[in-house]
């Protein structure tokens, strides 16, 4: 196999993960510095090597977008495809320590494994990014999943947040082993575990072992779509997410909201839509159903909610919802605009968690949306930011989810899926209303006057009002930033769309 | 060229053919009669025991040890959370190990880039191991920086 | 030679267990082991498979799993601490701070 000239490694299959190795890099910095300080407050130089980390690897990403193609014998492949998620994915692990560096100092969390935990997250997700081979995705999903649990669980006082990291932890691993197990039924199946020799295999079945193979197949298929549906929590996977989002930090259910539920569809759409791409007549059915019920369990029970953390937790199984919708409708078309979404998505439910963040205070105190009264008028800009991307989740023009939502249901009516499409856009206008809820606490009712009681005396059944809350640099910039990205997505859309639309042929079609 | 293939192999073997060969059973023959014997030979000592050994319990003789301390207090008795972070930290390094395996065995072939690779991989690790041992999880003598300390009704696990 | 499908049967068995034990187990380790259950049903599969292909890949994934595993039992003992420290008690029914 190996021959004289060639090197066995050539260098460039480095500068094809470079935006990995420079985050690994960066994470392992930050431990041995973390580990011999002793005092509390250590994060304070830890989080800026984290920031200079993580727009490392964003540069990084564009010097592994000028080398495109496979690395380490076809386990990983540099596309079109792999640069929009790694751009995607450093950007949001930039504004998680942005908006960690505002938060975890409140919460008197302020050490240094928090950003490490958050690179060696984003290590994994840009690998299942550009994985094209079933075993590196799972341990690159491991390596993200594994990061989240234990962040979720970084407030590791609070019963809740340890609570929702044992949730997550067991119902995730009990996915990731559904995965697996999928993965080894399809190396049964196909004797490979290339995401190109798959779809090569199931294309030509050989004639003998057709029948046995193609049971083996849907199965692992069913088996992988399970284990990928706890990860970007469509229902009925999607019981751990209420729990996980209300009780871990908020900026980790920003991170988590956001990053690993992009990786998790950037595989999902490579296995399904690559290798399984000759089986999509079985599989179809299963993502319009998922589809179908997350969007409709996902809006109904968001109605029903108080704690603003829990309400966008299920907004958020909606909005899985709706990417499936657009995920349902394959092509290139579809591809696109899942990967259109995602970016809106990810900068307006970053943007939202943000200020919730910025004004949950010590044990995170405020974080239901009664306590919003009157914000409107108290804290102007932070709220005014909310509302923008409040309005961006339902999806109102001017802002980036109003395209993310075109595209969906423009390339869900292409591939004739009508009945998805009339649910999706019923299920928008019932979103309206709880998402038109915190706004109205804001600016059209009063804070509650307190009947006076000793400080720290529970007030019964009045939530209080936020206290006056100083803005920090690092929040301000977040909300600039995702403020920026929410309306330049939804006023110049078609850079980027242009840029997923090429991407996503070039995933299709080789 | 240049690329160590995973996963890809004869593409056309058929998986019927493998499900039904014949007298493999006659292969674990004696594997059985090992069984049967073993079973036998546990059964038949704790009958017979029973039917010609004397009972004549005494209070030493129920005791947990015969010989040695006699038992004191609850067993389950919760140990310090020391123990469990050294039973994290080993399972971590102990099965960190097993990449070094398949590393050896192709190490003529891999030459200085293995061993580069495997010196990185190490360092990875060492970093890690860096991290613990400054943090003191491997100190036994000193009480854990930065912990408050447990009540001691927490220090109870298992309870139900 | 025992043919392939006696072993993923009995891996479909061994999975089809860890997954019994994942819902209707009550203590947290339990909980924990059934998943771990689970993954070695998975290895078994794979061993079973590469036999079949001819291949050692399937034999390589399986070390990729163990210490996926290894890695995940590590954050999930350390996790099981954190709860008990602060709930003192392992029971699953009890993980109700949150409405489901």
């Amino acid at each position: 196999m190996t021959s004289a000239a060639t090197p066995l490694v050539p260098a460039v299959y480095y500068l094809r993960i470079l935006p990995e190795i420079v985050l690994t890099v960066f994470g392992a910095v930050i431990m041995l510095i973390e580990g011999p300080a002793r005092h509390v407050g250590r994060g304070r130089t830890t989080r800026w090597v984290a920031l200079v980390g993580a727009l490392t690897a964003f540069a990084a990403v564009w010097i592994q977008s000028r080398h495109p193609g496979y690395a380490f014998s076809h386990l990983f492949r540099v596309d079109g495809f792999t640069v929009f998620f790694g751009f995607l994915l450093t950007a949001i692990a930039t504004v998680i320590i942005l908006m960690a560096m505002d938060y975890l100092p409140q919460q008197h969390l302020d050490r240094g494994e928090f950003y490490a935990l958050v690179l060696f997250g984003t290590v994994g997700m840009g690998f299942m990014a550009g994985a094209t081979e079933l075993i590196l995705m799972f341990i690159a999903l491991e390596i993200s999943s594994i990061s989240t649990y234990i962040l979720a669980g970084y407030r590791r006082h609070a019963p809740k947040s340890t609570e929702a990291s044992l949730k997550y932890l067991l119902l995730g691993s009990f996915a990731t082993a559904f995965f697996l197990y999928g993965i080894a039924l399809i190396y049964g199946a196909t004797g490979t575990t290339q995401i190109s020799a798959i779809a090569r295999a199931l294309a030509h079945p050989s004639a003998g072992a057709a029948v046995q193979t193609g049971q083996i197949v849907l199965l692992g298929a069913a088996l992988m779509f399970i284990g990928l549906g706890f990860k970007v929590s469509a229902v009925p996977f999607q019981v751990w997410t209420p729990d996980v989002y209300e009780g871990a930090p908020a900026p980790v259910t920003a991170f988590m909201s956001a990053a690993p539920k992009a990786a998790a569809f950037a595989i999902f759409l490579r296995i399904f839509t690559v290798a399984l791409a000759a089986n999509s007549h079985a599989w179809f059915w299963l993502l319009w159903a998922a589809a179908l019920l997350s969007m409709t369990v996902g809006n109904v029970a968001a109605l029903l909610q108080n704690n603003f953390k829990r309400m966008l937790a299920y907004s958020s199984i909606a909005q899985a919802g709706y990417i499936l919708v657009a995920f349902a409708a394959l092509g290139a078309d579809g591809v696109s605009a899942v990967m259109f979404y995602l970016a809106a998505y990810a900068a307006m439910n970053i943007g939202a968690f943000a200020v919730v963040s910025h004004f949950a205070h010590r044990d995170e105190r405020y974080v239901d949306i009664r306590n919003y009264a009157g914000l409107g008028f108290r804290a102007p800009w932070p709220a005014f930011c909310l509302s923008v991307f409040l309005f961006s989740l339902i999806g109102v023009p001017l802002t980036g989810g109003f395209f993310g939502k075109v595209y969906i249901f423009r390339a869900a009516l292409h591939s004739h899926l009508v009945a998805l499409t009339i649910i999706g856009l019923l299920n928008s206008a019932l979103a309206a209303y709880y998402y038109l809820r915190p706004v109205v606490a804001m600016y059209m009712r009063e804070a509650p006057v307190l009947p006076a009681l000793a400080p720290g005396a529970p007030a019964g059944n009045i939530e209080p009002p936020i206290p006056p809350t100083a803005m920090s640099g690092p929040i301000a910039v977040v909300l600039a930033l995702c403020v920026a990205v929410v309306i330049w997505l939804g006023v110049f859309p078609g850079s980027v769309l242009a840029y997923a639309l090429r991407s996503a042929r070039h995933l299709l079609h080789g | 060229m240049g690329e160590y293939t995973i996963g890809r192999g004869n593409s056309t073997r058929e998986i019927a053919a493998m499900t039904s060969t014949p007298s493999y059973m006659a292969n674990y023959l004696p594997i059985l009669i090992q069984f049967v014997l073993a079973l036998a030979l546990a059964l038949g000592l704790i009958v017979a025991s029973r039917l010609i050994g004397q009972r004549r319990p005494g209070k030493i003789k129920l005791s947990p040890y015969e010989c040695g301390m006699t038992p004191k207090g609850d067993v389950r008795s919760g140990f310090a959370v020391k123990f469990y972070l050294v039973a994290i930290v080993f399972i971590l390094f102990d099965i960190e190990a097993v990449f070094l395996l398949p590393w050896a065995v192709e190490f003529r072939r891999l030459r200085v880039l293995g061993l580069v690779e495997m010196i990185v991989y190490i360092a990875i690790v060492l970093a890690g191991f860096t991290y613990i041992w400054k943090r003191g999880v491997l100190d036994w003598n000193t009480p854990e920086r930065n912990e408050p300390t447990l009540p001691p009704s927490v220090a109870r696990t298992g309870n139900h | 030679m025992i043919p392939l499908s006696f072993y993923l049967i009995l891996g479909a068995i061994l999975f089809s267990i860890g997954v019994a034990g994942f819902f209707f187990k009550r203590d947290i380790i339990s909980i924990f082991i059934s998943i771990e259950l689970m993954l070695n049903a998975v290895n078994l599969t794979f061993v079973a498979f590469s036999h079949f292909w001819h291949q050692a890949a399937g034999n390589i994934f399986v070390f990729f799993v163990m210490v996926v595993a290894a890695a995940e039992a590590a954050v999930g003992l350390a996790i099981i601490i954190a709860v008990v420290r602060n709930r003192q008690t392992l029971n699953a029914d009890k993980m109700d701070l949150m409405k489901l």
